[in-house]
């Protein structure tokens, strides 16, 4: 069993703690976790630091966000969560700068509650039961 | 990241970063900023030169993007 205990930032934004990875190549980030986001996003410069494969014609998906549509690639890319390690197919926006944002992909692998008050904590449970739900 | 029986908390620099008061954070608003122990190593709108900056300091730099105050985020 993996538990995480997070944290909202002061704008009230909950954020988590990953290092992610492709082969060698690793960044530390602090990204949001989104409900709303059906798959973990990673913006244009964070993909070019971790050197992710540059997107062939045929592989382009769009994105529809409140914001309009972009376009994504997606990338298998390794999350740390402390020891907890795990591979996502996830959406690259090769074009455009954004957020790095951890979406419900990752909420299949953790049941996570949120509680943004009076606590302030978000917490990510690997032990589907933990919540008694 | 801390980790005790299974459990995983913050580590000091996201705690730090976690707790940094509004002001300071707005001082970054539409920015990326690169930390490390409880610093902020370089910020900027450019992603490249902000942690080509942090990693002539630090091996391994934290990357964070600050939300433009004035925007309300629906993601």
């Amino acid at each position: 069993m993996t538990r995480a205990v997070f944290e909202y930032d002061k704008d009230n934004r909950p954020r988590a703690e990953i290092i992610i990875q492709n082969g060698k190549h690793k960044l530390h980030l602090f990204p949001v976790i989104d409900s709303g986001a059906d798959i973990t996003m990673i913006p244009k410069d964070v993909g070019e630091d971790l050197r992710l494969e540059p997107p062939r014609k045929k592989e382009i998906e769009e994105i529809i966000g409140v914001g309009g549509v972009v376009k994504c690639v997606r990338r298998n890319i390794k999350i740390e969560i402390g020891d907890y390690h795990f591979f996502l197919n996830s959406g690259w926006l090769f074009e455009d700068e954004g957020f790095a944002l951890l979406g419900r992909d990752v909420f299949e692998r953790f049941d996570i509650l949120f509680k943004q008050s009076p606590h302030k904590k978000i917490i990510l449970d690997s032990d589907k039961k933990a919540f008694g739900f | 990241m801390k980790q005790k029986k299974g459990i995983i908390s913050g580590s000091a620099d996201y705690k730090w970063f976690c707790r940094l008061p509004k002001r300071k954070l707005s001082k970054y608003s539409g920015e990326w900023i690169a930390l490390k122990n409880k610093k902020i190593l370089s910020n900027g709108h450019d992603f490249k030169k902000v942690i080509e900056e942090a990693r002539k300091m630090v091996k391994e730099p934290i990357l964070v993007r600050i939300p433009n105050n004035k925007e309300i985020l629906i993601l």
